[in-house]
């Protein structure tokens, strides 16, 4: 029986988590892979993009609802016969996001749903500031093995990378996932790529793939469907290809360096102060719109 | 035999900000301790947004703790409770503790009604506040809400909040004073497992005074009682901590100035002295106190003199250890001390009082009348307190249940006096005042009497 990958995407809120794991998604399934995507996000629009931007009815939802609920009421086909699962959530503002991915994941593996579909990856795409112990529920012992950070070059983006780092050195210990790339992405100006790489370097990680910011990805999403699926050949789509290729071959699994307490912060400034002295000097800082190809 | 006072305590963590790991706790949480002070008042109706069993567990483990009280009114099984579970917990619980307060007011029947709430909402952040307020504009009830997350504290916390709850939201923000009229506070329903009887015999030596005395809990007239908090002379405070944070917010309020007793009066000497320091503030005839400190000790001292053979014969100047909550820590050491002659060998105090506040409960201990002074200890850690116990040669332990199966062991004379007491029913039986002194001296001679 081949091993299936169960990978954790983690990034924070809006930062293109979703639209990257479900473009991997796209394409490991056009592969040939069969791909169930997970989306561990209360808002619940990790998969929107594989089922022409529908949103489909959560886990927690569904067991709400009803005693006798199927497994097919909360697993949704989706492109390519993607198995599209969205864990659900409470309403913004009340009861507690962290518990309902916990009771999302555990009904999963209680039910077996990975061994009734038996997909050969799993992607779970989870909200990536890992504020509570919920959020980290996808990287404990027994759930994805290998996890990867969807980040700009924002310091928020990166804060919360190396709290995940943070979470996954905790986890690390007692059979937790471990950690298999930083995915770069809004990388459109050289100094971006030099911080991502100084801050990979910094917290001794390394670096999977860097995507630029496009309006394919706009225009895609706002069609309700991935890069892949509406503009397969465009030049966006390729380096989704090239990104989920190298994920579904990296078996390169390791325990990142979180930068602590107020290291973080001293390294942040020293870019700060890079960028003031580049912005003298340079024009690229300006010349590039963000959003243009 | 040690003669000196430790003052050193054995951990000195404010009991506001840090709970250390303990073994055997001997109290219950916020929400436990908040459940029984509203059940205390007659015809309040606790209403529980809380995880289900937490109700319970309070009964089974703070309840019948308390000398096995029973449920009352709504206690037990008929407390309403929201019973969250994991819906709730990741949906919120907002609206099934709407449901849970229409329903209740729908079926039982009562005068208040307080809205407690367990840990799960406070950690989900449940706007309580708001679905109180909201119900409340619907309906002519009166409907409190104390935060009382079990993770807020001990059972001293969860009296306190339910008070500070009443004073904040139930009472009135201006009232006429009546004089003559006392409150009491200090006296924690069920963590001081004799409180009914114990605010009745203040409540039966200050009323003999002339005093109008208003003890809240265990009095039939229930909320007449709470909307009387605001009119009194004076609030008296049975602890040197407890119930401080309610007397100051009145005194903020309705600038009604408190006196503060560290512990329960027993017997005569010192439930003399109780009432001697009440009528310098309040307006009591000379003459008055006089009739009934003659009275009382008259009755008291007659029934020392009757049980002085039997406890010359039986027991002769035991050294003992307490182990107990300030009030009934200091009440008892300084009763066996100073009126029946034992020696005080040890006194583990448990309630984790303020640092200071610790001085006046040492000097109140070295202020005994025996040429021996007790080795004082704060401790909560059961497993600590029987070390303790272990190394002194004490012949009588007065302890909690906790303590009991050691304590026969090691044959000393055992009396449970704090919580928990799961060796005994205790309904109205108190050893506070004059009257409680000769129910305690009955209770420590029946430990050895016969038949011979």
């Amino acid at each position: 029986m081949k091993k299936r990958k169960e990978i954790a995407i983690y990034g924070k809120g809006g930062i293109g988590k979703s639209t990257t794991t479900s473009n991997i998604s796209a394409a490991l399934s056009d592969e040939g892979y069969t791909v169930m995507q997970i989306g561990c996000d209360p808002k619940s629009d990790s998969t929107n993009t594989l089922t022409n931007g529908k949103s489909i009815p959560t886990v927690l939802e569904t067991l709400r609802n009803g005693r006798n609920v199927g497994l097919e009421d909360m697993i949704h086909e989706g492109f390519n016969g993607i198995l599209c699962v969205e864990a659900g959530g409470p309403e913004p503002g009340v009861g507690c996001a962290g518990r309902g991915i916990i009771t999302a994941v555990e009904f999963l593996k209680q039910k077996f749903v990975f061994e009734e579909y038996s997909p050969d990856v799993v992607l779970y795409d989870v909200l990536g500031d890992v504020v509570c112990g919920g959020f980290a529920m996808p990287i404990r012992e027994g759930v994805a093995s290998q996890v990867y950070t969807v980040s700009s070059a924002d310091f928020m983006a990166l804060y919360a990378a190396n709290n995940l780092f943070k979470g996954i050195k905790k986890y690390s210990n007692n059979g937790g996932a471990l950690f298999s790339g930083i995915i770069a992405n809004s990388i459109n100006l050289p100094i971006q790529k030099r911080i991502l790489e100084d801050f990979s370097l910094q917290t001794k990680s390394t670096i999977a793939e860097f995507v630029p910011r496009s309006l394919t990805v706009t225009r895609s999403e706002l069609g309700g469907k991935t890069t892949i699926e509406s503009d397969p050949d465009s030049e966006q789509a390729g380096v989704y290809r090239k990104l989920a290729k190298h994920i579904i071959k990296n078996d390169n699994e390791y325990v990142p360096s979180p930068l602590e307490g107020d290291e973080l912060k001293i390294w942040a400034e020293s870019w700060s102060d890079k960028l003031l002295e580049q912005k003298e000097t340079e024009h690229d800082l300006e010349c590039v719109v963000p959003g243009a190809e | 035999m040690n003669n000196e006072i430790n003052s050193t305590p054995e951990f000195e963590s404010s009991p506001d900000t840090e709970y250390p790991p303990l073994e055997g706790p001997r109290f219950t949480c916020a929400l436990g301790s908040a459940i029984g002070t509203v059940l205390a008042i007659d015809r309040a109706i606790p209403i529980l947004h809380a995880g289900s069993g937490c109700g319970f567990a309070n009964l089974f483990g703070y309840q019948y703790g308390a000398g096995i009280q029973g449920v009352g009114y709504v206690g037990g099984c008929a407390t309403p409770s929201c019973n969250l579970s994991q819906d709730e917990v990741v949906f919120g619980g907002e609206s099934r503790l709407k449901e849970q307060i229409e329903n209740t007011f729908e079926i039982i029947d009562g005068d208040l009604y307080v809205v407690l709430n367990g840990c799960v909402p406070g950690l989900i952040g449940d706007d309580v506040q708001a679905v109180v307020k909201d119900v409340k504009s619907k309906f002519d009830y009166p409907l409190i809400h104390a935060d009382t997350s079990g993770f807020k504290g001990d059972s001293y916390v969860g009296y306190e909040e339910t008070l500070l709850a009443i004073v904040d939201q139930l009472l009135p923000e201006k009232a006429t004073k009546k004089k003559g009229l006392v409150n009491i506070f200090g006296v924690v329903p069920f963590q001081n497992i004799f409180w009914k009887g114990d605010l009745q015999e203040i409540k039966r030596i200050l009323t003999k005074l002339g005093l109008e005395v208003n003890i809240i809990f265990g009095d039939p007239e229930g909320l007449k009682t709470v909307e009387r908090i605001p009119e009194a002379e004076y609030n008296l405070v049975f602890s040197p901590w407890v119930g401080r944070k309610v007397v100051e917010k009145l005194e903020e309020k309705y600038n009604t100035p408190y006196l503060t007793f560290t512990h329960l009066p027993i017997g005569g000497q010192d439930t003399t002295a109780f009432i001697e320091s009440v009528v310098e503030k309040l307006d009591v005839s000379a003459e008055t106190l006089d009739r009934v400190i003659q009275e009382e000790s008259r009755d008291f001292y007659d029934d020392v003199d009757n049980a002085s053979d039997f406890m010359i014969f039986a027991f002769p100047t035991l050294p003992f250890a307490v182990v107990g909550d300030t009030t009934y820590a200091l009440g008892h050491t300084r009763f066996l001390a100073n009126e029946l002659g034992f020696i005080p060998s040890l006194v583990i105090i448990t309630d984790n009082p303020p640092l200071e506040v610790r001085k006046t409960i040492e000097e109140k201990l070295a202020d005994v009348d025996s040429p021996f002074k007790p080795k004082v200890v704060y401790q909560q850690d059961s497993y600590e307190i029987k070390q303790l116990v272990d190394k002194e040669q004490i012949a009588v332990l007065l302890a909690s249940s906790k303590e009991k199966h050691y304590a026969l062991e090691k044959g000393l004379l055992y009396l449970s006096i704090s919580f928990p007491a799961f060796d005994r029913v205790i309904l109205r039986k108190t050893y506070t005042g004059y009257k409680g002194g000769t129910s305690f001296i009955e209770d420590l001679c029946a430990l050895c009497a016969g038949p011979f």
